[in-house]
Order: structure tokens, then C-alpha cells, then sequence
């Protein structure tokens, strides 16, 4: 059972778009995140994890994203306006680290031929697993635009060593409507994944980068 | 069907004391348990009684976060002070202390073909692998520093394969290194980009099974070294299994003999299903429920006692229990660990042939030595 409702939560969304869409508008599009404190958690000895989860937006619309693909993939990338590398480009960096480490730098994500994922250990070593951009794999079958709005809109929460974690669940500009699932959706995961689920919770916020908070539990 | 409750052994007394991990021992019929208290304790199956034949109540500073069997006589254990050696016979002091140069806290291990490995949480940006010769353990064999970036949570070594070894990572990857490999950019073999991992297994001489913290489970296959052609099918992924098994809230873990253990903490249920290994296929027509199993708190570890009808669990109500269920579960005839023993038993006969993989072993290792030396600047570990 959700102990957040959704009418609570819009109440919250509403003040909270209001705030950074008139009353404070940035020169940026801010992101809106949300905040869980944990308790009754004890990280040294419960599981730490982190999460992936999928939401219907994508809550940051201007990550960068880099497609390695074969003859085939290339193309598409093009014809959806995707940057791309061949085979043939990534093994111009020779395993050369400072350079993989560059264009690891360059994108916020990666999306490979499923025909490549084999080889990129190969062609790249550990570096780009080490900044956590190992490639999705995408099949010929695969619609890669719907590829790529999956890794766009696929959020990450961690919990560490700490009893708070925080996850972006969307931006200023989404409606109401849209930003209140993607936080129901984000916020009742997640809760579902912990071991006493509610009485794990300590508090819910919710915030744009740059606006005051709003506790939603 | 039911199983029954035999005996209950309390560590709870010690306050608020969670028992997270077990290891059978088969030959004497008893099993050591790691406690979240930095203790470790064993008792026999076949005497029952409250009281532990072997016990060390600080083995460690901090709750233990995985133990090992070695062999009949021999228990690793890490924690944040490192990697602990125990000899069972030899009480309190452990044989051998390994550690890194960051003092970090190591969370997992694995082990085989004599080799130790231990993983770390991530301290500053680096989740460390490390790996030890167990005949020689004061000189790390190999270090992979740079293929997560994230708590390595699990980590096994290949049951026939000895140059493979597998490690998982909350960074959602299964990471496979070729350990003929001396230099981590060309020992990174396979990276499965998954999910968050909580546990991972081979099931097979080709397949590798994966269990997420987001309770999804996916067998994957093992790539060859044919880099260029994909000859591996499809995963198979079951996706969130706690839709599709019943009284499903988490899983304590896939056994590749061919059983998991599936908890509803919330309902105070937990249950075994046989797995069939093979096909990769839980089997819901035979569930084994265990009443009332460890209350509201989570079952962390599930042994089935190898051809018995008893199984073990303990959790984090700080008890450990012994149940007999109803039939006896058939040890999957594929299952790693059984062709595990069958090598074991090859190789004693083989003796040559041992000696020329000790040889070849043995010139690798002082090549290491010299590349060591060569570069001192990469040395990251300093063994105590």
C-alpha cells in the first residue's frame, strides 16, 4: 500500500512549478529531484544497492548519447540525429586511456550494436566501466529511437553508505500531470525495495535544482 | 508442503546480532556462521547442541560481509579489516591477514583452483579486485582496479575454466576476466551491463546466472574468445520474479544445486522452490514452506544439506535454524559444484599433468615479479 497519494503530491508538484516557472525562473532548465531519508537502515550491514528504473519521460532532456555501432546502426543513428562511432573510429583510439577517458567524458551514455558489445572490452579495456557508461546493447530488431529514449529516461538511485539518496525524476517544463506519475512512479519503486518497505522511510522531498523543498511524506 | 522445524541455535543474545552467512562442512556435519557482530561461530548438525564447538567472537571489527569455505579445515572471512585465513582446528589467531594498500572494507569473495579473490566497496573511485595464491599469499597474483565503479558484491571463479573469474557489482555489471591476462586492460574479458548485482553464478560451463537487488534474475552466456562473431544466443530474462513467484518480496539466492529461497518478510513467509539449473526454470509445483521462518526479519542465507531431507537458515533475528522438508531435493546432475569435485578427483590422478600447470605457474609468477619490480609505481597492494 502507497502512503503517498497522488492528489497530496500534485498539491506539492503544483507549488513547487509554480515557484521556478514564475516566481524564480532560471536561465536554465532546472531538474527536479527527489529526496528519500531512510531509517530504521543500518548500511553497514543491510544490503547497500542501487536501482534502475525506466520512467514514462525522460527527466533530462539534454543528456548526450553516443551510439558504436556496425554499418547498419550508423545509419539509423544518423537518420534519427544520434551521434555514432564505427568500429573502425573506436579502434582509432588504440586503447589509447586518456582518450577513451575523453569521449567517456563527452557523452553522459553510450548505446552499442548488440553484433559489438562482445568486442567493446576489447577495443576499449576497463575505462569506460569505470565511469559507468558500459554501452545498452540495441539488436537490428530494436527501434533505436525508442532505444534511446529508454536510456535517456531510465533513472539510477544508490544507496550508500548514508541514509539519504536523491534521484531526478523529471524538469520544470514537464506538466503537472506527467511529473506527478514520474515521481509516484519513482518514489513507490523504490520504497517496494526496501526491506521493511514504509517503515523505512523516514521522509520524502521533493525539489527543483535550484527552489526550496517540499516534503511529500 | 511443510518443513519442520528440528532446532534452533540463538545468537541473539549478543544485542541486536544478525547472522548473515553459512558454510557447511560436510565431512564433520557441521556449519560455521558469520555474524553482523564480527563473530564466528560453528556448531554440529549431528550432536544438536546450543553450545558451539568453535567460536571467535571478534574475528573481525565490524559485521562480516562474507565468508568461504577453503576446504575441510580452512574458513575466509572479510570485513572492513581485510580478508581473514582460519584455520578451524587452530582457534582465535587467523593464519593469514590479506588487505590493500587502502585498508578498505572488503565485502565479497570467492574461491578456486587455490585462489582467493576479494572485492571492496568503492573508496574514493576505485572498487578493487584482488587476488591471492593461497599457497604463497603474501604476493597478490592480480589486481583489477579499474573494471567497476561501484561495491563488488559478488564474486566466483569458474568450476572447470581456472583462468576465468567472474565479479559483480552494484554498478549493474557482471565483469568476466581472463586471468592468463597479467594487464587489466587486456584481462577484462566480458561485461554483462545488467543491473545492481546481488549475486552471480555460473549454472553451467556457459552460462551465467544473475541475480539483481531488484529482485530480476537473467541467465546470460559466456562469451567465447572469438571476439568478432557472435555465436552466444539471447539472454533469457525472467524479469522481476516477485510478480511471478508467490510470497515473493525478495530472494535470499539462486543455488546452482537447484533450489531458491524466496522470502515474504512482510507476511512472515519464507519458501524453497527446486530450480532446475538446467533449464532454467523454477519449479512452483513443489514449493517447501518454512513456517514462521525467521518472523518479520530478512532470511539471508539458505543451505540444503547435500543428501539429506535438512536444511539450514539464519537471519537477521540473530538465530540460525534446522528444518527437515518433506522429500529430498535432486542435486542437479550439471551443477558446477558437482563437476567442481569431479576435476578435483581428475587432477589427483593426474599428477603430471599438475605439475606442469604448477611449472607453467610458478614462470608466470616471477614474470610478475619482474614486472613488478619494473614499475613499483603501479604496486597497489602491500600484503602485511
Amino acid at each position: 500500500m502507497s502512503k503517498i497519494t497522488s492528489s497530496h503530491v500534485r498539491e506539492n508538484v503544483h507549488k513547487l512549478l509554480e515557484y521556478s516557472t514564475e516566481t524564480k525562473k532560471r536561465n536554465f532548465l532546472e531538474t527536479v529531484e527527489l529526496q528519500v531519508g531512510l531509517k530504521n537502515y543500518d548500511p553497514q550491514r543491510d544490503k547497500r544497492f542501487s536501482g534502475t528504473l525506466k520512467l514514462p519521460q525522460v527527466p533530462r532532456p539534454n543528456m548526450t548519447l553516443c551510439i558504436f555501432g556496425d554499418a547498419f546502426d550508423v545509419d539509423r543513428a544518423k537518420s534519427v540525429g544520434a551521434e555514432a562511432m564505427s568500429v573502425e573510429d573506436l579502434k582509432k583510439l588504440n586503447k589509447n586511456k586518456k582518450l577513451i577517458k575523453k569521449l567517456a567524458k563527452k557523452y553522459n551514455a553510450f548505446i552499442a550494436s548488440e553484433v559489438l558489445i562482445k568486442q567493446i572490452p576489447r577495443l576499449l579495456g576497463p575505462t569506460l566501466s569505470k565511469a559507468g557508461k558500459f554501452p545498452t546493447p540495441v539488436s537490428h530488431n530494436d527501434d533505436l529511437y525508442g532505444k534511446i529514449q529508454d536510456v535517456k529516461s531510465t533513472i539510477r538511485f544508490q544507496l550508500k553508505k548514508v541514509l539519504c539518496l536523491a534521484v531526478a525524476v523529471g524538469n520544470v517544463e514537464m506538466d503537472e500531470d506527467i511529473l506527478v506519475n514520474q515521481i509516484m512512479m519513482a518514489a513507490n519503486f523504490l520504497v517496494s525495495l526496501l526491506k521493511k518497505n514504509w517503515q523505512n522511510v523516514g521522509s520524502l522531498v521533493i525539489k527543483s535544482t535550484m527552489g526550496p523543498s517540499f516534503r511529500i511524506y | 508442503m511443510r518443513a519442520q522445524a528440528l532446532y534452533d541455535w540463538s545468537l541473539a543474545a549478543e544485542s541486536d546480532n544478525w547472522v548473515l552467512n553459512l558454510e557447511y562442512y560436510a565431512h564433520n556435519q557441521s556449519f560455521i556462521s558469520s555474524s553482523s557482530n564480527g563473530s564466528l561461530h560453528g556448531f554440529s548438525v549431528a550432536s544438536l547442541s546450543s553450545s558451539p564447538y568453535f567460536s571467535i567472537p571478534n574475528a573481525h571489527e565490524s559485521s562480516i560481509n562474507s565468508i568461504k569455505k577453503i576446504d575441510d579445515f580452512t574458513l575466509a572471512s572479510c570485513s572492513t579489516d581485510g580478508v581473514k585465513i582460519w584455520d578451524l582446528r587452530a582457534g582465535s589467531t587467523p593464519v593469514h591477514t590479506l588487505t590493500n594498500t587502502k585498508n578498505s572494507n572488503f565485502l565479497s569473495l570467492g574461491y578456486g583452483h587455490n585462489l582467493l579473490a576479494g572485492g571492496t566497496e568503492l573508496v574514493g573511485v576505485d572498487a578493487e579486485l584482488h587476488i591471492w595464491d593461497l599457497r604463497n599469499p603474501t604476493e597478490v597474483v592480480r589486481s583489477f582496479v579499474d573494471s567497476h565503479h561501484d561495491d563488488i558484491t559478488c564474486i566466483e571463479f569458474h568450476p572447470t575454466i581456472s583462468n576465468y573469474l567472474m565479479s559483480g557489482s552494484t554498478d549493474g555489471y557482471v565483469n568476466i576476466y581472463d586471468l592468463n591476462e597479467k594487464d587489466e586492460d587486456d584481462a577484462l574479458h566480458q561485461v554483462i551491463n545488467f543491473a545492481s548485482v546481488h549475486s552471480c553464478h555460473f549454472t553451467g560451463p556457459k552460462r551465467i546466472s544473475i541475480l539483481s537487488h531488484m529482485e530480476t534474475l537473467a541467465f546470460y552466456e559466456l562469451n567465447d574468445t572469438n571476439y568478432e562473431v557472435i555465436a552466444e544466443p539471447e539472454p533469457n530474462d525472467l524479469g522481476d520474479v516477485r510478480s511471478k513467484w508467490p510470497d515473493c518480496e525478495y530472494i535470499v539466492d539462486l543455488n546452482t544445486q537447484g533450489y531458491v529461497g524466496v522470502g515474504a518478510n512482510s507476511q512472515r513467509k519464507f519458501s524453497l522452490f527446486p530450480f532446475d539449473i538446467a533449464h532454467e526454470k523454477i519449479d512452483l509445483s513443489r514449493p517447501t514452506w518454512f513456517a514462521d521462518a525467521h518472523g518479520e526479519e530478512i532470511v539471508r542465507d539458505l543451505v540444503v544439506i547435500p543428501n539429506t531431507r535438512n536444511a539450514l537458515t539464519c537471519g537477521e533475528d540473530g538465530h540460525i535454524r534446522l528444518w527437515e522438508m518433506p522429500y529430498e531435493l535432486e542435486i542437479a546432475s550439471n551443477s558446477p559444484q558437482v563437476a567442481e569435485e569431479g576435476t578435483q578427483d581428475i587432477e589427483v590422478d593426474s599428477d603430471s599433468d599438475n605439475k606442469e600447470k604448477k611449472e607453467k605457474k610458478e614462470k608466470k609468477d616471477k614474470k610478475d615479479k619482474k614486472d613488478k619490480k619494473k614499475k613499483k609505481s603501479d604496486v597497489r597492494f602491500k600484503p602485511y
